[in-house]
């Protein structure tokens, strides 16, 4: 008996029962495309966290003084505070190697007044002109500021979309000229929208040159709220990073790092604890799917169980006229396999399909390989709960099948 | 004596055959020898209950008997395995069923090959061979029909074809004229003298007179026994069906 006799068999008796086999894909159907669409949404939320992540630079590491984060231990006697002695440390030592640009970081909390409306955005930050570029800022319009600038304290900005609207209310506000804490910057460019990110808007936030800050609001010399070091390359930012604790060791003449003052973040490692975290999302998500696969798997069987006996009959006819036990099993399990193959194929067209339309904020990500294994699960599935019915079938003794009304 | 064609092509001897309904024991066969040599056509009567189903279940290889030898073609079947049984039905023994008893949805042509597709044969080889098996029993412009689109006197023959495709030993029929009128009761009756008259051996199971006309052996069961015996012509000669089928012409 030859596979094709076999598949011709098997259609023609799925076919006899249009309506019962389609609601027995559909079972498949929907198992194997929630399987491939949920796990595309998981890559697509993952893809979007990450692109979020390389806004922060993936070869930047942050050091903040120990604090900031409200862990200060409080037992010194003096507040720990990253200088600008420390930065200028840091280049010294970048000249070595895996460090590249040094940017020392003021954040004064501000308030900024124009024409009699005030607004304090989240973030504003007086820093160098390398600190754009590590922060992924793009211009939307106006210019940037240049290392000239920074020198000459020039007091420009740029903003983000959210201070504009807030402060100006859709007017253009290049040129415009607005008090910081009483000082006057002048408005010289607008950031290309980020949008929502770690921490809320990223579009909240306005950037100095550094001199200016220092000189019109932290005052000179300052504590730096924070140092952002870019490695000179992806695979040399934990080097970057070992560097940049030890040089600040050195400097604040600390010996043990446990008792370090300062603490050291590296993009690369929190882009890591991210990707787990959205993995775990995806598993899940597939997992809940795969319950779903295998529901649809017992659906498969019931109705093998039912059509196996409404053709008690036909199976006593093949039996006596030579048909080998093999036969029959074979038969009714290629039913199932045609059932669960083609309900499978449904669900990876609809998978696939619906994984093309976006799903607000972020766009899901096909994975092939979450394809393939979808659909041979199903299929495996198909010939497992197929087993049962098929043996009962084949065990079915050919007198009684034959008495069979 | 014993040359290939005097040697019995189905012997029972002394054989039982006992089916438990709940706590009842029902005999079904009690005690039934029987010969049938090559070239007869024999029809087993009785009425419902005589056990005359048992005995063709008996005679396909169906079941196998519970005492007693059942000896097809000189080999013991109580030897053979599952599969080999499967083996017997497929290519020595021809079935034709009460009733409609082809593959729904499937067309004739399919039916007929179904045997063959089971004894493995090749897909050429084995839509020749059917096409002809339908040709001969006239329904070489039916090929394409489902069961659905036949008569039943149509279907029967349908079935007697897909009996006969594969070349067997035997024919056995049971009841095969239940499901049918009266004029293609005669048709399809003849068509069995036809197939007997060519030597191959037939077994009728039926309860109508009407068949018993045809054969030239007639067995009678009651309540499992074999009571009466009857021989009405030469194993050799022609079957009387047949000669009745060709005097009025």
């Amino acid at each position: 008996m030859n596979t094709l006799d076999s598949v011709r068999i098997a259609v023609r008796a799925m076919l006899a029962h249009r309506l019962r086999s389609l609601l027995t894909m559909l079972g498949l159907t929907i198992g194997v495309g929630a399987v491939i669409l949920l796990v595309a949404v998981g890559n697509g939320a993952q893809a979007a966290i990450n692109a979020e992540l390389e806004d922060l630079g993936t070869r930047s590491v942050f050091a903040f003084p120990r604090g900031t984060f409200g862990d200060n231990t409080g037992t010194r006697s003096r507040a720990p505070e990253l200088t600008l002695r420390d930065a200028e440390a840091l280049r010294r030592r970048g000249e070595a190697g895996a460090i590249g640009s040094v940017v020392p970081i003021l954040r004064p909390s501000v308030t900024m007044t124009w024409r009699g409306t005030r607004y304090s955005p989240e973030e504003f930050a007086g820093s160098t002109p390398e600190y754009l570029s590590a922060q992924n800022y793009k211009l939307a319009r106006g210019t940037t500021f240049d290392e000239g600038d920074d020198r000459q304290r020039n007091r420009v900005m740029i903003l983000g979309q959210t201070v504009v609207r807030e402060l100006f209310g859709g007017r253009d506000p290049i040129g415009e000229r607005v008090s910081v804490n009483g000082a006057r910057y002048r408005v010289i460019g607008v950031f290309a929208a980020r949008g929502e990110g770690f921490g809320g808007d990223q579009d909240d936030a306005a950037v100095a040159p550094f001199g200016a800050v220092e000189s019109s609001l932290s005052g000179a010399n300052s504590p730096l709220q924070s140092i952002l070091v870019q490695a000179t390359s992806r695979q040399s930012t934990g080097i970057a990073e070992q560097a940049m604790t030890q040089t600040l060791l050195d400097e604040h003449n600390i010996e043990n790092p446990d008792d370090a003052d300062f603490l050291v973040f590296n993009s690369s490692s929190i882009i890591a604890v991210a990707n787990t975290t959205t993995q775990i999302f995806t598993y899940l998500l597939a997992g809940v799917a795969g319950i779903s696969l295998l529901v649809g798997g017992i659906g498969v069987m019931n109705i093998m169980l039912v059509t196996v006996s409404e053709r008690t009959r036909e199976i006593g006819i093949r039996k006596a006229i030579g048909a080998q036990r093999s036969a029959i099993v074979g038969q009714f399990l290629l039913e199932a396999l045609v059932l669960s193959g083609i309900g499978g194929l449904i669900g990876v067209i609809a998978g696939v399909g619906l994984g093309q339309v976006g799903a607000g904020s972020f766009q899901p990500i096909v994975s092939w390989p979450s394809v393939v294994v979808a659909f041979t699960v199903s299929v495996t599935i198909g010939l497992f709960f197929g087993i049962y019915p098929a043996n009962r079938a084949a065990a079915l003794r050919p007198i009684e099948a034959l008495r069979y009304e | 004596m014993s040359t290939d064609a005097q040697r019995p092509i189905v012997a029972l001897r002394d054989v039982w055959k006992t089916y438990c309904l709940g706590e009842v024991a029902v005999h079904a066969l009690r005690d039934v020898s029987l010969a049938v040599r090559r070239g007869d056509l024999v029809a087993i009567m009785g009425a419902s209950g005589s056990g005359k189903s048992t005995l063709m279940n008996v005679l396909g290889c169906l079941d196998l008997p519970d005492r007693g030898r059942y000896l097809f073609d000189g080999i013991d079947v109580r030897t053979l395995s599952e599969s080999q049984l499967a083996e017997v039905r497929n290519q020595r023994i021809g079935f034709v069923f009460q009733g409609f008893n082809l593959i729904a949805r499937t067309p004739a042509l399919e039916n007929v090959e179904l045997p063959l597709v089971y004894a493995g044969m090749g897909r050429r080889e084995r839509r020749r061979r059917a096409t002809e098996a339908l040709e001969r029993i006239g329904l070489g412009d039916r090929l394409h029909h489902q069961s659905t689109e036949l008569s039943g006197g149509q279907q029967q023959r349908v079935a007697i074809a897909r009996a006969l495709v594969t070349d067997p030993t035997m024919l056995l029929a049971d009841e095969p004229t239940g499901a049918l009128d009266s004029e293609t009761t005669d048709t399809v009756l003849r068509l069995f003298c036809d197939i007997n008259a060519q030597g191959r051996t037939v077994v009728l199971i039926t309860h109508e007179e009407q068949v018993a006309a045809y054969a030239k052996r007639v067995v009678r069961l009651r309540d499992g026994r074999v009571v009466a015996d009857e021989r009405r012509t030469a194993v050799s000669d022609p079957p009387p069906g047949l000669a009745a089928a060709l005097e009025p012409a």
